[in-house]
């Protein structure tokens, strides 16, 4: 079943006079637990496509229907609403919030959805078991080396108990060893809880790991590839 | 609104310095609109007490036309049936006739016009404290030359105290305005000063001249003054009564004009009394000072019921040729004065906040640039944009609340014990208030209302500045700012 559904998705940049296609006639669908890369090079349209999936930015024209929903017919808060409860962000720079500890970083979201106390903490605990950091639960951000920031920032992402995550180049800050860690985690997340994983990425390490790589290149979608 | 409360205190701890910076600006906004305020309020009570609470009344019943035209022959009578119906008026606390008029006081070969005031001695005393303003203590040519302890410098320097003093504390303010080294001193002087004389007693033929008058005309205690004026319908008044003290009245003009006497002792000087056809004696005055028990002040809200005394007693008097008046239309330019000095303080201290807010709103730019990739983080991971503003007029609050609170708590106890010790003006600046009247003390204000106001202001001034962050949220495109 596809969780996302993307038809004939454009998206234009204007500046003053001058219009900037961005992404021209996208069409792609992502079934539940899939582990996608999208890559392409710079400038290739790729994090526009992310923008777009998970509601941050407006389509010049198409559709994408999450679940059922067409998120691009969603009113503002609507928007913001549903990316809380369907949608799990990793960025590239980890954007934890820097006054929240690892495990405030976690309950944030869930406290954002109202969920109880228990609730939030038992499942906070958990993630924090997952990503290997139980122990720095009580650590702000700045007390984290990037690779446990980023291993927050994943279960910052699940918290919500979301439909899929998007990952914004999320490894291209990373060391090595930190790069493989968190394709790990994320990998043995995407079997254990089927969670669908998207990365945008110009990483060889992430794409090899992904299940299928799908290419673009000038807004284009010129190659879709499944791997596993 | 926890969590965001507690985001938002975590923030604004990320920069100290700003955060302290930005409060600190708060706490010197409050600190002076506080203490400034305190010193304006202090005044113009300590004004409104001496010259409308212990003067003139909060209002006074007089012969239609007095006010106007406020000569001898427009008296009222001070009838039984008026007096019991004040007596009667639960919201009047006191009420005292007086008869004023002026006249010429004479004393061998000097002569000054003065303002003769009859009084009820006992009720007067009662109302205006006066017998606390009589003179104990005399600095003069005789006493300077008994200190022979004094230094060089300080002897030169007393004879500008030279005059009459109700209280030892009152030579130590003069004195020690004049110089801090009067200080060892104070006691001696005034044991080489001391004065005496009384207070007058109700059917006594005795009076008391005011300190400056009795100056002018070179008299003393147990010494006679001639008083010439025009009495009741064309009458001569002249009558020469002796002194039974000499008072330190705080009002300069007052000082240098006024002459008590006992009531009926004016009215026969100004024979203002008439034989009514049933045989009885009609006795006239000039008016009624009336004090009810509510509080005047500058505060308009404080006036509301005096006024609805006014109003009612007014009613309650009507044709009988008599008007009520309130102390803002008796002492117009008291309060006039008062007025438009409270509303300039009023609109610097808007400045100030003006200036300060403008302050504030540099910070809120500042962290408004430097935290939009953040703001797009939150958005994007589900925080909704009137949750974001909240935390943001959160953190706007509490750096407020901060430097508002830090003022209260160090202007709180300074203010209250500059009401109760108030600074006394030297030299120059006593000169300049002596000129409009007011005696030159500056006590402040015992914290109340204002204390709530002015901060509140404050408050409302510095979250009009958090418009610009609610505006901007609302506005914030969420893939924009995650490219910052």
């Amino acid at each position: 079943m596809a969780v996302i559904e993307i038809k004939n998705l454009h998206k234009i940049y204007k500046s003053g006079e001058v219009e900037v296609p961005a992404i021209r006639g996208v069409d792609l669908q992502i079934e539940q637990g899939e582990f996608t890369a999208i890559v392409g090079p710079s400038g290739s349209g790729k994090t526009t496509l992310l923008n777009l999936i998970g509601g941050l930015d407006d389509p010049t024209e198409g559709v994408v229907i999450i679940d059922g929903t067409d998120i691009t017919k969603l009113k503002d808060n609507q928007l913001i609403d549903f990316r809380l409860w369907n949608i799990g962000f990793v960025f590239q720079a980890y954007n934890l919030i820097p006054v929240l500890t690892a495990k405030e970083n976690i309950e944030f979201i869930m406290h954002l959805q109202g969920k109880s106390k228990e609730e939030r903490e038992s499942r906070t605990m958990e993630l924090l078991e997952k990503v290997g950091l139980a122990d720095r639960a009580n650590s702000r951000p700045s007390q984290l080396s990037g690779g446990q920031q980023q291993r927050v920032a994943v279960a910052r992402a699940l918290a919500s108990k979301p439909k899929f995550v998007l990952a914004d180049e999320p490894t291209a800050n990373l060391d090595s060893v930190a790069t493989s860690n968190l394709l790990d985690l994320m990998e043995r997340l995407n079997q254990e809880e089927n969670m669908t994983f998207i990365f945008a990425t110009h990483d060889q390490r992430v794409i090899d790991k992904a299940h299928r790589i799908v290419q673009i290149e000038d807004g284009h979608i010129v190659g879709d590839q499944q791997i596993k | 609104m926890k969590e965001m409360l507690k985001i938002a205190w975590r923030n604004l701890w990320r920069n100290k310095r700003r955060t302290i910076i930005t409060a600190s600006s708060v706490f010197f906004a409050a600190l002076i609109a506080l203490t400034m305020r305190s010193f304006q309020l202090g005044f113009y009570n300590y004004t409104i007490n001496s010259v409308i609470e212990h003067f003139v009344g909060h209002l006074q019943i007089q012969q239609q036309d007095y006010h106007n035209n406020p000569s001898i022959d427009n008296v009222l009578e001070f009838s039984d049936s008026l007096q019991q119906l004040l007596s009667k008026d639960p919201d009047i606390k006191f009420f005292i006739p007086r008869l004023e008029s002026g006249a010429m006081a004479s004393h061998a070969n000097a002569s000054k016009v003065c303002m003769v005031v009859g009084i009820n001695p006992i009720k007067e005393n009662y109302f205006s404290g006066i017998s606390k303003h009589l003179a104990k203590y005399k600095i003069d040519e005789q006493s300077i030359q008994k200190m022979g302890f004094l230094p060089a410098e300080l002897r030169v320097l007393i004879n500008k105290a030279q005059g009459y003093y109700s209280s030892k504390e009152k030579i130590k303010d003069v004195l020690l305005a004049l110089s801090k080294k009067f200080g060892p001193y104070i006691d001696r002087i005034a044991k080489e000063s001391p004065y005496h004389g009384h207070y007058i007693k109700p059917g006594e033929n005795q009076i008391l001249v005011a300190g400056g008058l009795a100056n002018y005309l070179g008299v003393n205690v147990g010494d006679s003054i001639v008083l010439l004026g025009q009495g009741y319908h064309g009458s001569t008044a002249i009558g020469k009564y002796r002194i039974a003290g000499i008072l330190a009245l705080p009002s300069p003009l007052m000082n240098r004009t006024f002459i008590y006497m006992p009531l009926r002792c004016a009215q026969e000087l100004f024979s203002t009394y008439d034989i009514k056809p049933n045989g009885d004696t009609a006795r006239y005055v000039s008016y009624i000072a009336v004090n009810t028990r509510f509080q005047a002040s500058i505060r308009p809200y404080d006036y509301i019921p005096i006024e609805r005394v006014r109003q009612r007693l007014d009613r309650e008097l009507k044709g009988k040729n008599l008007r009520v008046l309130g102390w803002k239309q008796i002492n117009k330019t008291l309060y006039q004065q008062i007025q438009s000095d409270n509303i300039s303080g009023q609109i610097i201290l808007m400045v100030i906040y003006i200036i300060i807010a403008f302050g504030v709103f540099g910070t809120v730019l500042m962290l408004m640039a430097e935290r939009r990739k953040e703001f797009g983080i939150m958005l994007s991971i589900g925080m909704s944009r009137g949750k974001l503003r909240q935390t943001l007029v959160l953190e706007i609050f509490i750096m407020t609340v901060m430097g508002i609170i830090a003022a209260i708590l160090i202007t709180y106890p300074v203010v209250t014990y500059l009401h109760y010790h108030p600074i006394y003006l030297g030299n120059e600046a006593a000169k300049a208030y002596e000129q409009f009247n007011f005696e030159p003390y500056m006590p402040t204000q015992l914290p109340d209302i204002y204390f709530l106001i002015q901060p509140l202001v404050i408050l409302i001034m510095m979250m009009l500045t958090s418009i610009y962050p609610i505006i901007y949220i609302s506005k914030l495109k969420v893939s924009k700012a995650l490219r910052a």
